[in-house]
């Protein structure tokens, strides 16, 4: 059953008296417990595309579905509250509130929804992704790889049925990415959640079930012979 | 909801230490500090200030009538608690020693004087005392021109009426200042107990009866000074009394509070007021700028959070809450530790002005420091409100592309919210709706001007750019490429050199104006009844010893009752309590307008030898034309124009004049002042007496006698004490308004350093742009601080400008001063903020110039 599902989906931006097209027409459907990677060059759109299909912006036309939820018709508002219920995010740059300790970063998703559990679950979530000792740090005094750790832990606390993830792996250096990458993975197939990825790392794309190819805006579906599992792959480390 | 605003609060505490969160809680309790210390001093001040006026006059209030009173006002007047004495005035023959003396007798009550204290001595021209009470039954105190009438001395008797009363003392000021000035009588007091059995009083006849009242716990009665810590709610009952009692009050009647307008005290007090309220408004406002700066620079900070509690799924008005908590969290502990700091303070200030205060100050209240601590919320939120609200708006997608930045602020919010909150503060702390209103103009119109002028100013200096020398240049087009930044800040500069330029300016005007005022060699002593046959005498014999003295005026008593042909009673209208139409006036003529008056409409009579002449020849041919000057306010207040035919009643004799001029006259010079002065001739034939005055170093007691021995008629009055008072005032408020000046100047700077603050990032990102590219430290640091020369000079002009605009604005609008340009500003003002922005920016920017290009760029993101 497919948990994503877009239409004829189109961004368009002006830019002074011109109107730029970055997405024209796409469709889309990402079916539950799927992993799909979205590739493509520097500004070929990767992020617009994600940023529409988890809500956080307009289309320009066409629609879009999540877990049965028309976004196209829903406010701002009203898309917040279905990210907040049915989706985890990860970002290249971690982005943690620097003045918050790990333990309030990864709290935040569940006291915007007024979970009383708050912090049992951040705790229980900071030791599975190994941060047990470090909850009470900063952001700045923790390593790349951490802070990405923290982040992963506030993506999976609300237990999302969809993880969007934006180049998790962009900011790190090769063997942080891959431990990143294989705790990602793990926690993925351990919750059966959905997940996007965009990357224009390929290597990283084939580790999922799927890829897709964004060029002129519009999406050319990848090979799935391409595809590589997760625990036995080298690709990004020997990339 | 309740989650929420648990993790406003934890992000408040996580955020705390951010620069922009302190300096918001820095200007906020600027604020609270500012408004605190001024309302507490100034209430506690006025209300002091207002018991010592009230010591002038007796009471809290005088009820004042010719015939008897309807006694349920005074019934009502007890019922509510009101302490009350009355009084009964009237003239009568005094007799001893062959000699009779018209003299003005007070027959005071029980109590009297319910407020400040009567002054009494033994010597004629003796040190005088302080006393309690009045004159006990059978005994009497008389003036020192009753002494020298009947050839007295203390001990011996006098009789008024059927009456023979025992001289205790020679009265040397009554209690009750309120009576008239310039009065021709000898001046006596008596128990009101003995009144009856002089038998002067018969049916109709004619007495003025004075009814004295303060408030429960203001009478000095029994004790001195008991009960001297009254509170407002005391002074609200006085007032609730007066406003049930004018509207029962006939044309017969008149109701008189401490401070009349028409006082030296009242005008000093009342200045002093608007001054300290301006001066609090201006450190008020210097900080809902800084807050505005730092709230503009946190919203701006919080855009990446924003976003990601967006992303992370809070609606828009989760953000508004967290953040306006946040805001609401740093008001309260700013508001709070601010008005705390604020009420210490006021102790501190008058701990510094111990020496120059009454010891006994009315106490603190707690509204003022609440109405300040609401206040400065009030500030906070209005001021910070417009950006904070902008992060609501900022985009999810932010997350991922962070140029995305939010709808600006949105300026029309953003400005109503100042102008409301200034405005409505202007109103709270100064209570006048002219000065709030100027203000409010005046600083919409100075936004306005200083964008529009900032604006234009950087487009002009580009146009020329390229003739400065390279390094100037370089700075300018620094700035010029900054100028959405500059802009603001150029305007936020310019505010506060503005405001502590004029702040310095009103004070030096003002203070040296009203010191002038009063210079050491103010009359302090008036010298009247003095007969046109001895004038010439008299005044040969103070220019023999020596003695500083004004202009002789003859005064003719008589009073105004016609304007143009209309009943002056019908003319104004009971509200507008016109004393000087209520009784008789003095009167007098002069070729020549006195150097304190200034004519405002129409113009001085032609001065001919004839009429310079006047005293030798007073056979002279009286003009065709009888015409009168008048002073300004009186005839503002009786709507009276040049060419109005006023008629007066002289000794029951009418006598029309026609206005050939109006008079602005400075009231407070402790000279002879006159509402009406005659052209020489048209009063000449009336009896006359004529007064002057001079001044006397010390208590000259010997030229006194000398006066008494050799013009007997001659009553001399000594003023020394109200000038003491008056100077004392002023003193009080210099000091004063100079420990407020601090306060002005600390608003100021954590606005200086808001106004930095906003641009540092973009300067960092710049430099660490520019250090990459290999710029040498001593690049950049020329490059900041001729930019910030730049800003200094266009922002000190700019302030300079500003200044003078609202000086001249403040002086002929409020302060009713002339307007001087201030040439020592233009060259200062630009110099001082140029070394004051150079000095803090240098100090603000020198992470950016010394710290490794990698770290810099680290610190960017």
């Amino acid at each position: 059953m497919a948990v994503i599902k877009a239409e004829n989906l189109s961004k368009e931006v002006s830019l002074g008296n011109q109107t730029l097209s970055i997405l024209s027409a796409l469709n889309l459907e990402v079916n539950a417990r799927e992993s799909l990677a979205i590739i493509g060059r520097s500004g070929s759109g990767k992020s617009t595309l994600l940023s529409l299909l988890a809500g956080l912006d307009s289309a320009t036309s066409g629609k879009i579905a999540l877990n049965g939820n028309e976004l196209t018709k829903l406010d701002e508002d009203g898309r917040a509250a279905v990210r907040n219920q049915h989706v985890g995010f990860i970002f290249q740059s971690f982005q943690l509130l620097p003045h918050l300790t790990a333990l309030d970063n990864v709290m935040l998703p569940l006291e915007l929804a007024g979970d009383k559990q708050a912090q049992r679950k951040a705790e229980a979530w900071l030791d599975k992704v190994g941060l047990g000792g470090r909850m009470h740090h900063q952001p700045n005094q923790l390593s790349g790889g951490e802070q990405q750790r923290v982040a992963i832990a506030r993506a999976f606390v609300t237990e999302p049925e969809i993880l969007f993830a934006d180049e998790p792996t962009g900011n790190l250096d090769p063997t942080t990415g891959q431990n990143i990458v294989d705790l990602l993975f793990e926690l993925n197939a351990e919750h059966g959640t959905t997940l996007v990825l965009v990357t224009h790392d390929h290597q990283l794309a084939h580790l999922c079930q799927r890829y897709v190819i964004l060029e002129n805006g519009a999406l050319i579906e990848g090979q799935a012979e391409d595809t590589v599992s997760p625990q036995n792959s080298s690709l990004v480390r020997n990339g | 909801m309740g989650h929420i605003l648990r993790l406003g609060f934890k992000h408040w505490r996580s955020d705390f230490s951010s620069a922009e969160m302190r300096l918001l809680l820095i200007a906020t309790l600027v604020a609270a500090m500012s408004m605190t210390m001024i309302t507490t001093f100034t209430d506690r001040l006025t209300r002091t200030m207002e018991y010592r006026a009230s010591e002038l006059i007796a009471g809290d209030l005088i009820l004042q009538g010719q015939n008897s009173m309807n006694p349920e006002w005074i019934d009502e007047a007890k019922r509510r608690g009101l302490n009350h004495t009355p009084a009964i005035v009237f003239s009568t023959m005094a007799y001893a020693n062959d000699a009779l003396e018209l003299s003005r007798v007070r027959a005071v009550g029980k109590g009297y004087p319910l407020k400040g204290e009567n002054q009494v001595t033994d010597q004629p021209y003796g040190k005088s005392k302080i006393i309690d009470g009045a004159p006990a039954p059978g005994h009497v105190w008389v003036d020192q021109r009753v002494i020298q009438a009947l050839n007295i001395s203390v001990g011996d008797t006098i009789e008024l009426g059927d009456s023979e009363f025992l001289v205790e003392y020679i009265l040397v000021q009554d209690a009750d200042r309120s009576g008239n000035f310039y009065s021709p009588f000898g001046a006596i007091m008596m128990n009101l107990d003995d009144l009856e059995a002089t038998g002067v009083l018969g049916p109709g006849s004619r007495v003025t009866q004075k009814h004295y009242f303060t408030a429960p716990s203001a009478s000095n009665a029994g004790s001195a000074h008991q009960g001297k810590h009254d509170n407002n709610a005391d002074l609200q009952q006085i007032i609730q009394f007066a406003d049930w009692l004018k509207p029962q009050l006939t044309e017969h009647e008149r109701l008189s509070g401490a401070i009349d307008s028409d006082t030296s005290m009242g005008t000093a007090v009342q200045r002093a007021q608007q001054y300290l309220s301006l001066a609090s408004l201006v450190a008020v406002l210097l900080a809902g700028v800084a807050i505005a700066m730092a709230s503009q620079r946190f919203s701006e900070r919080h855009y990446e959070t924003a976003a990601l509690l967006r992303c992370l799924g809070a609606q828009q008005k989760d953000i508004s809450r967290i953040f306006i908590l946040k805001l609401l969290i740093t008001g309260i502990v700013a508001s709070v530790l601010g008005s705390a700091l604020g009420f210490l303070a006021h102790y501190g200030l008058f701990q510094l002005m111990q020496g120059l205060l009454p010891t006994d100050v009315m106490p603190a209240q707690w509204s003022p420091v609440i109405i300040s601590m609401l206040s400065s919320l009030v500030v906070l939120l209005a001021f910070a409100f417009a950006p904070i609200q902008q992060l609501k708006s900022v985009s999810p997608v932010r997350v991922l592309r962070r140029e995305l930045n939010p709808k600006p602020v949105r300026l029309n919010v953003f400005y109503l919210l100042a102008i409301l909150a200034i405005g409505g503060l202007a109103y709270v702390l100064t209570g006048n709706f002219k000065l709030t209103l100027i203000f409010v103009v005046g600083l919409s119109a100075l936004s306005l001007l200083y964008g529009g002028l900032a604006a234009g100013f950087l487009v002009l200096i580009h146009r020329i750019s390229n003739r400065l020398p390279r390094r100037i240049q370089t700075g300018f087009n620094q700035l010029y490429r900054h100028r959405y930044y500059a802009i603001s800040q150029l305007g936020a500069f310019a505010f506060i050199f503005t405001a502590i330029t004029l702040i310095i300016v009103v004070r030096t005007d003002l203070f040296s104006r009203w010191q002038a005022s009063i210079p050491a060699d103010t009359p302090n002593h008036f010298a009247i009844n003095v007969l046109p046959d001895t004038k010439n005498e008299f005044e040969g014999f103070l220019k023999q010893n020596g003695v500083n003295a004004s202009d002789f005026y003859p005064i003719v008593r008589g009073r105004l009752i016609e304007i143009n042909g209309q009943e002056v009673k019908q003319a104004v209208s009971k509200e507008d309590n016109v004393r000087a139409v209520q009784r008789e006036l003095s009167l007098t003529w002069s070729d020549h307008l006195s150097e304190d008056s200034e004519i405002i409409d129409g113009d001085w009579w032609p001065i001919t030898n004839e009429v310079n002449s006047v005293e030798q020849s007073p056979s002279i041919i009286p003009p065709e034309v009888n015409r009168v000057s008048i002073e300004s306010e009186l005839a503002q207040k009786l709507n009276i124009k040049v060419g109005d035919e006023l008629t007066f009643t002289i000794v029951g004799q009418p006598l029309s004049a026609t206005v050939h001029n109006i008079r602005q006259v400075k009231w407070d010079n402790f000279k002879p002042n006159f509402y009406m002065v005659f052209e020489p001739g048209v009063l000449n034939d009336f009896h006359h007496t004529y007064i002057n005055s001079f001044y006397l170093k010390n208590q000259n007691t010997e030229l006194l006698l000398d006066i008494n021995r050799n013009f007997k008629a001659v009553t001399i009055i000594p003023t020394e004490k109200v000038i003491k008072q008056v100077r004392e005032i002023l003193e009080q408020t210099t000091v004063a308004v100079e420990y407020i000046l601090m306060l002005v100047l600390l608003a100021g700077i954590v606005l200086l350093f808001a106004t930095l603050l906003s641009t540092l990032s973009l300067r960092r990102h710049e430099a660490a742009i520019y250090r990459t590219l290999g710029a040498s430290g001593n690049y950049i640091r020329n490059l900041i601080v001729y930019e910030y020369l730049w800003l200094g000079l266009l922002a000190g002009g700019l302030a300079m400008l500003s200044t003078e605009l609202l000086s001249w604005a403040l002086y002929s609008n409020v302060f009713d001063a002339d307007w001087k340009p201030h040439p020592l500003l233009w060259v200062f003002t630009p110099l001082f903020a140029m070394a004051v922005i150079v000095i803090s920016g240098w100090l603000a920017s020198r992470p950016v110039m010394t710290a490794s290009p990698n770290r810099l760029l680290r610190e960017v993101g």
